[in-house]
Parts: structure tokens; sequence; C-alpha cells
């Protein structure tokens, strides 16, 4: 029964650790913005992933990670591809967004339907070493 | 009775070593397993100290591609050709081509090019 405790709080350390990477995206985001570093203020969000993106570690709600950007017109396909391929070029983040159970990553614009998403597992480099 | 009482003292000082001895040896086995444990959380606290910045996260996401503009034209090889910084132009050509969306290291190769190339 003991073991039961240690996997709930396993669990509250896991979600604080995956709202903690959020938050602080949320707020460096803002502070490039308002700075006036950043033309388009992002924000991420987690939604529900494509299930076919699953991996062992990921979680069945809360498996999607949204990426929202408000440029004030609609973005084009190519702009958003490089927003996300910038987080899926780091693969530090992405072993880390799938160790913290995420399996999917949208990117999506703030007017109009555009959007696009990636599975996660097929950008970490997963079995090899890190390239950086 | 003086015999029996210095064998009773001998016994008691017998029984003190024993106990100090096995107190020494349980404090040296508990000493070694700490430094194996710190070396084990040396180890293991790698994972913690990985910290990925958002700040810089940030700027790969808005300014690298303007950067990584800028320096694709400046340090083509195709400038080079026929020169003897024509080696360096292909290997930060490269390097650049590799790191397209990381800005600080887009900032490094732009030094490098300030300092050797130009």
């Amino acid at each position: 029964m003991w073991y039961k405790l240690i996997e709930i709080f396993e669990w509250f350390g896991e979600m604080k650790e995956r709202y903690q990477l959020v938050k602080d995206f949320n707020l460096a985001s803002k502070n490039a913005f308002i700075s006036g570093d950043a033309l388009t203020l992002l924000e991420v969000k987690i939604v529900n992933g494509d299930r076919s993106y699953k991996h062992e570690f990921s979680k069945f709600f809360g498996s999607g990670l949204r990426l929202k950007a408000l440029a004030g017109r609609p973005l084009k396909r190519d702009e958003l591809i490089d927003i996300a391929k910038v987080i899926l070029g780091n693969e530090q983040l992405v072993r880390k967004l799938i160790a913290l159970g995420w399996d999917t990553l949208e990117a999506h614009d703030n007017v109009g339907f555009n959007g696009i998403k990636y599975a996660l597992k097929q950008h970490a480099n997963i079995g090899g070493y890190l390239n950086s | 009775m003086l015999i029996l009482e210095v064998i009773s003292i001998h016994k008691k000082t017998a029984t003190m070593g024993l106990i100090t001895s096995v107190f020494r040896l349980i404090n040296k086995s508990l000493r070694d397993r700490k430094s194996n444990n710190s070396s084990l959380k040396d180890l293991f606290g790698k994972s913690k100290n990985v910290n990925i910045s958002m700040n810089s996260l940030m700027n790969d996401i808005h300014h690298s591609k303007a950067l990584y503009d800028v320096l694709k034209v400046k340090i083509h090889p195709d400038r080079f050709i026929n020169t003897d910084k024509y080696d360096l132009s292909v290997s930060l050509f490269q390097e650049l081509t590799l790191n397209k969306r990381n800005y600080t290291k887009l900032l490094e190769l732009k030094k490098i090019a300030e300092q050797q190339l130009f």
C-alpha cells in the first residue's frame, strides 16, 4: 500500500514540473513581447494530443502542447513551421517534454484554423546522444 | 580475590574494545556508503542541472532566422573561392547550417567570422 503513496507523490511532482514549464514559457514570451524583442505573442497551452502519436510515457489526458501565436494577422504555414521547428530543434527540450508526458506539439494561429502538429518522439533522437 | 577482579577488569576492557571496534566498522561502512551515494548523486544530479532557458528559446524563435539570413550570405564559401579563407568559410558554413535555429551559437559564429574572415 505504501508504494501507492509514493506513486501519488510522484504524480503530483510531475504535474508541478509540467505546469512550471508552461508557466516559464508563457512568462518569457510575455516579457519578450512587452519589451519589444518579439513581434508575436506566443502562448503555450496543455491540450489533448493526437492518440496516434502516443508513446509509453504519454499521459492519457493533456498529452498535447499547443503553441498559440498572436501576430495580429493570420500567420502563414511557413511561419508556423518555423516557430515549431525551433522547439523541435532543441533536443533537450523535446526530451523533457516527452519525459513529462507530452507526445504532440501543435502550432496554431490565433486567427483562422491554420495549424500544424508534430509527433515529439520523432524529433527526440531517442536511442542516440544529443547533437548539441 | 584480587586475581578474579583483574580478570573481570580484563573482560570489561575486552568487551569495550570489541564494542568500539564494531562501532568503528559500522561508522566506516556508513561513511563509504555516503561517499558512494554522493557520487551517485553527482551522476544523477546532472538531469536536475539541465536548465532550459526560456529567454534563450524566445531569442531562438524570434531572432535566429534573421541572423541566419544575414550570416548565410556573409559566410557563404562562394565569396572566398581562390582565397586562403575558403576552408574556414566552408567549415563555418557547415556549422551555420547545423545551428540555424540556435541564436546563441549563431552569435558565436558571427563573432568568429568577424574576427577571422573579414
